[in-house]
């Protein structure tokens, strides 16, 4: 007895919901990145979810992408946010801002 | 042989080239050969043209020549073709003899006062164009003679530029003399949707076929008005008076002599459309009269001799269109040719004046030539009393009276056209010999004396004078030896006269009015002249009705008022291009949109996030609930 | 293969100009001038061999007939090919811009500028993108060469203009632009209807011409695309308000290839393309285009009066004349339509006088402001003599070109619309208002600066001369001319007429 797809679904809906929440809440980078993460997983258990659904094997495949995806983008975020406290002594995001409208 | 007559207007034209290409590297007698040599050939040549066209009968007495096509278009075609007949003839005739008088008289007038060269280019040019005018065979062509004199007025009237209000003179003559030349073109386009075609005799004979129609009406209306601007007549008379800044001789030769009589030239030489519209022609008669009125009244009180002279001529050429509108051409022309000599005398005469007193043009401030130049004092002497038609032994006395004949006999209100040409010869009389007496009567109150003036002006003067005496006996009333001679030669092209004659008693009886009249108009002059050296006011400003007529009846001021200032300040309002204004907005308005939108690009990334997940969620929405 | 050297001498000789300028400006001058010179011999060789031919063609009018030709695929699977042609018509606007290219080279003699190599390769791309435009007969092709005009003009106004030369050189090219690519998409819109109607898909001209869109509200709007692009190119109200800043803000150069050239090839354009291709619609608009002629007209005498930059005057002045051009070519008459092109010929001429005596002006016055100006004779003579010249020329002196263009004109348009004919005659009472006053200004008086003007050198006043000639040439023996264009005339003619029954219609 497995449990059903959809609440996989609205698992990875409440996940990505928090991890928007997130984003838009924290100005701090490090909790932006960690968010992103989040919704990145979300994504992916929404289409391990979908995948079990309709008994396809892609939707295990384009989370093994995801991962790598999640992964790049890690170490990408990482980066920035370290040349950010690098510059701007800070890893306020608002503070990062060079466009005033 | 026929293509010789194109020498006769293409010779001055050459002229016209040649000064301009090498006048002002030459000495000044180079111009003054060029310029005179050059309008005395064509000169000669005319005056034999007139002699073999007065010799041989009727029917041959018209030469046609030409050069080839001009412009050739399927359903219409123009070439370049001259027209030797009578009527054009006598006007090139008078136009050359004048001209090359005049130019002789230039050579001395004109020394010492710059740009001889361009002077006589100018002149010549103007020559050439008058010719085209007059010999031009189809509308276009004397189209092209018609603004190429008027060019050559404006560059003339405008030719001391050094003072600006000359250059105004000559821009209001060229504008005023356009705008009616705007209807004379629509005229010439009716006429080619008319009849296809605009060569003169064509149209000619087309429309005497055709019979009175309202297009010819509506063509026969619209060349006079072109005509009216030329000739300065009410309501167009507005720029002759400051034409007189050009220099003495363009006032003889351009604004007395000949360009101005253009437009009698045109009514004659199309005369046929206004036999056939009796309406417009009553128009020419009332607009003629009431000029004549006009420039008499107004000569009445000026103190410049120039415009007294203009105004005399604005008023002589009403003279004119009297005549073309009773339908006495001949007498018209015979009038043409009366004024030609004696205006230009005067304005000659009045040159040596002006140049004897330095350059003063007020009366009020002359007096006692008379002792200082005798010859010219019976020059001028003649002149006035040729253009106030001094009975029996002045050309202007025949032509008048031949006019005025007419005018009597005349269906329409002929009596009143009768007393308003007496009233004119009376006018006439007081305006030009008030300006006499006082120029030549009297003391000199100048302080400085007298210029001497040049030998050479005399001997134009003397063969004008000459003219203006003997012109007149080509042609006398019945009573006064019936010669016809100047009817016979133009009979060819212009009926002898429209209306049948009244009886002889009557003829003289009128004869006999307008020559006491014109002798009381002297008389007058001569007593309010006496009371004016008596009164020793100095008249600075006129005022009242003096002023009134001063001022050309207001005509400035009302012109001024009614059409110039609302048309200057309605090309101010639309100066500032509104269209560009619009496309402007439109840019002004891209540019405020993109002020908005650039708020949007805050550069905070939440807030774009914000914007995205808002997005999402609409579209959600949309998949959800469509 | 004459007329592929007619675009590609201008070119190599831009090209090679700007390479030699930063070595010798008189050199590449020099080069620029021997290329123009050659491209005119080309182009008199190619008139004295078909002259016969013209004349023939005349008599077999009907529909495009072109005298030379030169066909290539170039990329056939669209129906794409490098097609020219020319017939008496594209010939006399060919030696327009050979004319009007040297008086332009002539005109930036005096004035050394920055930069000079890239300055005469876009005089050169200019001229070719011109010459090309009188020649295409693929509809692609042409935009192509309508491109090639545009984008070296802008360069030359935001470069070399004035003090306002970027807003002046943005909004023509946005204006030009915008308009160009309505007429790509009418373009593509024709291609695609013509192909799905017969086909063949195909963007030459010769083959379209034959086919009618069938006068259904889409043609009427792939036609509007058309005419909307050579009206902007024209400036015809409401569609002329980037020609005034472009013509006073572009260099003395600029704008003689403006007004001589690239407004001519809206007319050029308006004749072969839009009529050709859409004679139905051509002639339902027609009432139209009369009445923004005629508005054309006054519009740009009116605002041409109160102008007090002398540039302006000019550019206001050849609006106005633009709107005789399309009175003309919508008169459908044939003497309308000869007075238009008459009008192109000498309006090109009296315009790029105009603008030469003005640049002369103020190179030497440092003002283009005529209050500013005055007594001008008599500092300067010949100057001012032939200024005054072109701005009596301009006004429509007979005798001159520019009279018997608009007589033609006027005469085609009154025996199809008698009121519009009249308020186009009262218009050109403003031309005189206006060129009086300039006149006016700028020459009669006494100077009030003592110092000395430059007279014109000798190449200038043998240049402005040799334009005042051909004025004349014009006014007085059209007759050459207007038999080289009469087999145009007549196609186009026939094109609207047999369809059209008495054609016009009261507007």
């Amino acid at each position: 007895m497995s449990v059903p797809p959809v609440y996989g679904m609205v698992l990875a809906a409440i996940l990505f919901v928090i991890g928007l929440g997130g984003l838009l809440i924290r100005r701090n980078m490090v909790f932006v990145v960690i968010s992103v993460e989040v919704m990145l997983n979300a994504g992916g258990l929404g289409f391990i979810s979908a995948g079990a659904r309709w008994a396809q094997a892609d939707g295990q495949a384009v989370f093994l992408f995801l991962l790598a995806v999640a992964a790049a983008e890690a170490a990408i975020g990482l980066a920035l946010i370290l040349w950010l406290h690098h510059r701007h002594r800070t890893v306020d995001s608002d503070s990062a801002r060079q466009m005033r409208g | 042989m026929q293509t010789v007559i194109w020498i006769v207007p293409i010779l001055p034209i050459a002229g016209f080239i040649i000064l301009t290409l090498f006048g002002r590297r030459s000495a000044w007698q180079f111009s003054a050969v060029v310029g005179a040599g050059t309008v005395g050939v064509s000169a000669l040549l005319a005056l034999v043209a007139g002699l073999t066209l007065a010799g041989v009968p009727d029917a041959g007495r018209t030469v046609i020549s030409s050069l080839g096509d001009w412009v050739v278009i399927p359903g219409f075609s123009v070439d370049f073709s001259l027209r030797l007949d009578v009527l054009s003839d006598l006007m090139a005739m008078v136009i050359t003899v004048v001209a090359f008088l005049i130019h002789l008289y230039s050579t001395a007038f004109m020394r010492g006062k710059g740009d001889y060269h361009r002077y006589f280019a100018y002149l010549n040019l103007f020559v050439g164009s008058m010719l085209l005018l007059v010999l031009g065979n189809n509308l276009l062509l004397l189209f092209v003679g018609w603004e190429g004199v008027g060019l050559c007025s404006y560059l003339l009237i405008g030719f001391w530029y050094e003072d600006p209000t000359n250059g105004l003179a000559a821009n209001k003559a060229f504008i005023v003399t356009r705008i009616a030349d705007a209807a004379l073109l629509v005229g010439l386009f009716l006429t080619i949707s008319t009849f296809g075609t605009l060569d003169i005799s064509q149209v000619l004979s087309r429309a005497s076929s055709a019979g009175s129609s309202p297009t010819v009406t509506a063509i026969a209306a619209l060349l006079l008005v072109g005509a009216i601007g030329k000739s300065a007549q009410l309501p167009f008379q507005l720029w002759l008076p400051d034409a007189m800044a050009g220099p003495t001789p363009v006032s003889a030769l351009i604004h007395a002599a000949t360009m101005v009589t253009a437009g009698v030239y045109l009514v004659a030489r199309m005369h046929l459309f206004y036999v056939l519209s009796p309406g417009v022609q009553l128009a020419v008669a009332i607009i003629g009269a009431a000029t004549l009125l006009y420039g008499g009244l107004s000569a009445l009180t000026q103190h410049d001799i120039k415009r007294v002279l203009a105004y005399s001529t604005i008023s002589q050429i009403g003279y004119m269109f009297l005549g073309l509108g009773v339908g006495a051409w001949s007498a018209a022309m015979f009038h043409f040719m009366n004024h030609a000599f004696f205006k230009a005398l005067l304005f000659l005469g009045a040159g040596v004046v002006i140049h004897r007193l330095n350059g003063e043009h007020n009366i009020m401030r002359m007096g006692g030539i008379r002792r200082t130049d005798r010859p010219l004092f019976w020059l001028f002497l003649t002149g006035a009393a040729a253009l106030t038609g001094i009975p029996l032994v002045t050309s202007g006395f025949y032509s008048k009276e031949a006019i005025l004949e007419s005018a009597w006999i005349y269906p329409v209100a002929g009596p009143l056209f009768w007393a308003i040409g007496a009233f004119g010869v009376f006018l006439t009389g007081a305006y030009i010999f008030r300006l006499f007496f006082h120029v030549f009567l009297g003391e000199s109150k100048k302080d400085g004396g007298t210029r001497p003036a040049s030998f050479i002006f005399y001997p134009p003067m003397i063969l004008l004078a000459v003219g203006a005496v003997l012109a007149g006996f080509l042609r006398t009333p019945r009573d006064l030896g019936n010669v016809q001679l100047m009817s016979n030669f133009l009979n060819p092209v212009l009926a002898p006269e429209q209306f049948r004659p009244a009886g002889l008693s009557t003829e003289v009886m009128l004869q006999i009015v307008t020559a006491l009249l014109s002798l009381l108009a002297v008389f007058a002059a001569y007593l309010s002249y006496r009371r004016s050296t008596k009164s020793k006011v100095e008249e600075i400003e006129p005022h009242g009705i003096k002023r009134f007529l001063y001022t050309g009846m207001g005509a400035d001021w009302l012109a001024t008022s009614l059409v110039v200032r609302p048309f200057l300040w309605f090309a101010g309002i639309m100066r500032r291009d509104w269209v560009d204004l619009f496309y402007n907005g439109v840019a002004q308005a891209g540019l405020l949109v993109n002020r908005a939108l650039r708020y949007t690009q805050s550069g905070l990334v939440r807030w774009y996030l914000l914007g995205i997940g808002i997005g999402v969620l609409v579209m959600l929405g949309m998949v959800v609930f469509s | 293969m004459s007329l592929i050297y007619v675009i590609l001498l201008p070119l190599a000789g831009g090209i090679l100009a700007a390479l030699i300028a930063p070595r010798s400006r008189f050199l590449a001058h020099g080069v620029m001038l021997l290329s123009l010179a050659a491209m005119g011999v080309v182009v008199a060789i190619d008139l004295g061999t078909h002259a016969e031919a013209m004349a023939a063609a005349g008599a077999s009018a009907g529909a495009l007939h072109y005298l030379v030709e030169v066909s290539a695929t170039w990329i056939p699977s669209l129906g794409i090919s490098f097609h020219l042609g020319a017939d008496g018509l594209s010939f006399v606007l060919l030696g327009l811009t050979v004319v009007l290219g040297l008086i332009a080279l002539v005109s930036s003699w005096r004035s050394s500028y920055e930069n000079e190599g890239f300055y005469l390769l876009n005089i050169g791309l200019v001229l070719a993108g011109v010459a090309g435009v009188f020649t295409a007969a693929d509809l692609i092709l042409f935009f192509l060469f309508w491109e090639l005009m545009i984008v070296p003009m802008y360069f030359l106004i935001s470069a070399w203009g004035g003090t306002g030369r970027e807003r002046a050189a943005m909004k023509f090219f946005l204006f030009t632009q915008a308009s160009g690519l309505l007429m790509l998409l009418s373009m593509i819109g024709l291609y695609l209807a013509h192909g799905s109607a017969t086909g063949t898909y195909t963007f030459d001209l010769v083959s379209l011409s034959g086919w009618t869109a069938g006068g259904a509200a889409p043609a009427l709007i792939l036609f509007l695309g058309f005419v909307t692009a050579f009206g902007v190119k024209l400036a015809v109200v409401p569609a002329h308000a980037w020609a005034p800043d472009a013509y006073a803000e572009a260099p003395t150069a600029g704008s003689i290839l403006l007004s001589g050239l690239l407004l001519k090839s809206g007319a050029y354009g308006l004749l072969r393309f839009s009529i050709t291709l859409f004679p139905e619609e051509a002639r339902r608009i027609a009432p139209v285009m009369l009445v923004l002629g005629v508005v054309t007209i006054l519009y740009g005498g009116i605002l041409a009066i109160r102008q007090n930059d002398v540039k302006r005057i000019i550019a206001y002045s050849s609006i106005g004349h633009m709107g005789y051009l399309t009175l003309g070519v919508f008169s459908w008459t044939t003497l309308g339509y000869t007075g238009a092109i008459v009008m192109i010929l000498s309006h090109g001429f009296t315009t790029s006088a105009l603008f030469f005596v003005a640049g002369a002006m103020q190179d030497r016055l440092s003002t283009r402001d005529i209050r500013e100006m005055g007594g001008l004779r008599k500092a300067a003579p010949r100057l001012a003599g032939l200024g005054t010249a072109f701005l009596i020329f301009a006004l429509a002196l007979p005798g001159t070109g520019n009279f018997l263009a608009e007589f033609l004109v006027i005469a085609g348009v009154f025996q199809m619309n008698v009121p519009i004919a009249v308020l186009a005659v009262a218009g050109s009472i403003l031309s005189v208002v206006y060129a009086l006053r300039a006149i006016h200004l700028m020459f009669d008086g006494a100077r009030t600066d003592t110092a000395p003007v430059e007279e014109l050198r000798r190449h200038e006043s043998i240049a402005l001369a040799a334009l005042a000639l051909l004025v004349l040439w014009i006014g007085l023996i059209p007759g050459p001319i207007i038999k080289a264009t009469a087999p145009a005339a007549a196609s186009h003619l026939q094109s609207v007429l047999p369809a059209a029954g008495q054609g016009g219609g009261n507007g």
